[in-house]
């Protein structure tokens, strides 16, 4: 068992896994507050096209990955704010788009390529020492900077009209948002992949919520919920040999469960 | 005049290319408690909105403070009760954390909340009576109560003027006359402007110093006990039902304004 851990990809995944887990943990607060369950499938498969066009032009795909999904949260967060459709809609749409250009795109490369499969269900075996350093870099900046903008996200996201006559800069503390979350989201796909990785930006604060009614218990619950999922989720994998995304997503749906158990029986 | 805290000139306001407002000039004094009443789409909760900075005027001036509605040096001296029922009962918030969102005016961005500003806080909990409930979920609250909390937070950045629009529907008769009451010894003791929107036009005379009436454009702007023995009032209060169709919408007309 203790073995496992002494594996180097092993203790690359989990440094990465547990960075992304907290931050995604975090960003999950506001998207369940904010009821935007899906903007982490909207933007993780808008992803998926700038995967694919780095593959096709041969750059580091990660680089496509986050201008294509920043892009398309911007998008998405434009599209809202004009007025006239909700959020929801724009995802649908921009989804499908990028979904599109990715298959083109792979297409036109002509070859079949097994590291796709890797950004679209996540290979633990392909984290490098570089993104781990990335993962090191990026994620604690990006916590930070969300936990000293807690007060206004959530005085937004309860809010927003007297959030704005008080003063709170509304949009560009909201498209800040989507875009940290963007990138989150790229740094994230190597680990669970395209498909689930929208799984960490719902689960953790719905599991959390059952348990408390306070937004700071809230968010460290919800924080606490992710990491121990990733970890579980990541040995259980190497211990079992099953894809790891999916190891650590379904033991944070079992979580999530348990969650629902306790609420009955405690009657809350 | 220097105690003049909103001074509306020829405002006009369309949304979707339909006027909503026109031809509105409003003055409004320091220490006065306005009602604005109309009928529904009259475009009260507009005229509140472009007051607050929300929405921008077509045409027209409009002076809050003796600055451009707005005006980010406005900021914590109006306190917004908005219209709309609360609508997510789940949000993870207790009372206390709702009425220190209104403090945020004088917290600002990246900095912490002081153990000054819970004072101030717990000090708009004490004046609506609601600092027994401080840590319940805001959730918990019955609609009486959440409108007491929502007032506290207006008052959390110890504004000069308060802006309710219909704070008291869906609160029964008794906790009405606590309210009002409550809003006239605020207005005293913290020396406050308030515009209150209202549908009561039975009441509103009696809380009131001045009352206006909007619809589309301002109908009718005077004092209270003016206004109450003006005859056209007596028709619309004397027979509530009474509607007098005064253009295309119909509606219930006090008499025109005069400036
Ligand atoms: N975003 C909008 N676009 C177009 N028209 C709008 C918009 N918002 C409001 N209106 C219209 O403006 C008019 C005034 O609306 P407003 O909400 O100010 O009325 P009100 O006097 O507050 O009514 P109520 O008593 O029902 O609250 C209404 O006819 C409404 O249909
Ligand atoms: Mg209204």
């Amino acid at each position: 068992m203790i073995e496992i851990f002494q594996l180097g990809f092993m203790q690359r995944a989990l440094v990465a896994g547990i960075f992304i887990a907290a931050l995604c943990a975090l960003f999950s607060v506001f998207v369940v507050l904010k009821r935007l369950s899906f903007i982490g499938v909207g933007i993780s498969h808008s992803a998926f096209g700038g995967v694919a066009l780095g593959f096709l032009l041969g750059i580091n795909p990660t680089i496509t990955a986050i201008l294509f999904a920043g892009a398309t949260a911007l998008l998405i967060g434009f599209v809202n704010r004009q007025g006239r459709l909700h959020e929801d809609t724009a995802i649908g749409i921009f989804f499908a788009l990028n979904m599109a250009l990715g298959i083109l795109f792979i297409g036109l490369s002509r070859s079949y390529n097994v590291d796709l499969f890797g950004y679209l269900f996540g290979n633990i075996l392909a984290i490098t020492r570089g993104d781990v350093v990335l993962v090191l870099i990026v994620a604690p900046v990006i916590f930070a900077v969300i936990l000293s903008l807690f007060k206004e996200l959530l005085f937004l996201s309860f809010d927003e009209e007297v959030a704005r006559v008080s003063g709170v800069a509304v949009s560009p503390v909201y498209y800040f948002f989507l875009l940290a979350m963007a990138v989150t989201i790229v740094i994230a796909i190597k680990l669970i992949g395209i498909v689930l990785v929208s799984a960490l930006l719902v689960i953790p604060a719905a599991a959390a919520r059952q348990f408390t009614t306070n937004y700071r218990g809230l968010a460290l619950c919800s924080v606490g919920i992710g990491v121990v999922s990733t970890v579980a989720g990541l040995f259980l994998s190497c211990w079992l040999n099953l894809a790891s995304g999916a190891t650590i997503v379904l033991f944070a749906g079992v979580l999530f469960c348990v969650s629902l158990l306790y609420v009955r029986l405690r009657g809350i | 005049m220097s105690d003049l805290v909103v001074d509306i000139k020829d405002l006009w306001v369309t949304l979707n290319h339909s006027f909503i407002l026109r031809e509105v000039s409003l003055r409004i004094h320091q220490g006065v408690f306005l009602g604005l009443i109309g009928p529904n789409g009259g475009g009260k909760t507009t005229l509140l909105q472009v007051i607050l900075g929300l929405v921008k005027p077509d045409r027209g001036q409009v002076q809050v403070f003796g600055r451009p509605a707005g005006h980010h040096k406005n900021r914590g001296l109006i306190g917004y009760v908005p219209q709309r029922a609360f609508a997510d009962l789940a949000f993870p918030v207790t009372v206390f954390d709702v009425v220190m969102m209104g403090r945020y005016p004088r917290i600002g961005l990246w900095h912490r909340v002081t153990s000054q500003d819970r004072d101030r806080v717990l000090q708009k909990l004490e004046a609506v009576e609601m600092d027994h409930l401080r840590d319940r979920p805001i959730g918990q609250l019955s609609g009486g109560e959440q409108q007491r909390v929502f007032i506290a937070r207006a008052l959390a950045s110890d504004p000069q003027m308060l802006v309710l629009d219909e704070p008291t529907s869906g609160v029964d008769n008794r906790a009405q006359g606590a309210f009002y009451h409550l809003l006239g010894e605020l207005k005293v003791s913290l020396s406050l402007t308030v515009i209150l929107v209202s549908h009561d036009i039975g009441v509103i005379p009696y809380h009131t110093d001045e009352i206006a009436c909007l619809n589309q454009k301002l109908y009718l702007h005077g004092k209270s006990t003016e206004v109450l023995s003006s005859e056209a009032l007596k028709k619309v209060y004397g027979c509530e039902v009474e509607v007098l169709v005064h253009g295309k919408i119909p509606h219930r007309v006090i008499g025109e304004h005069h400036d």
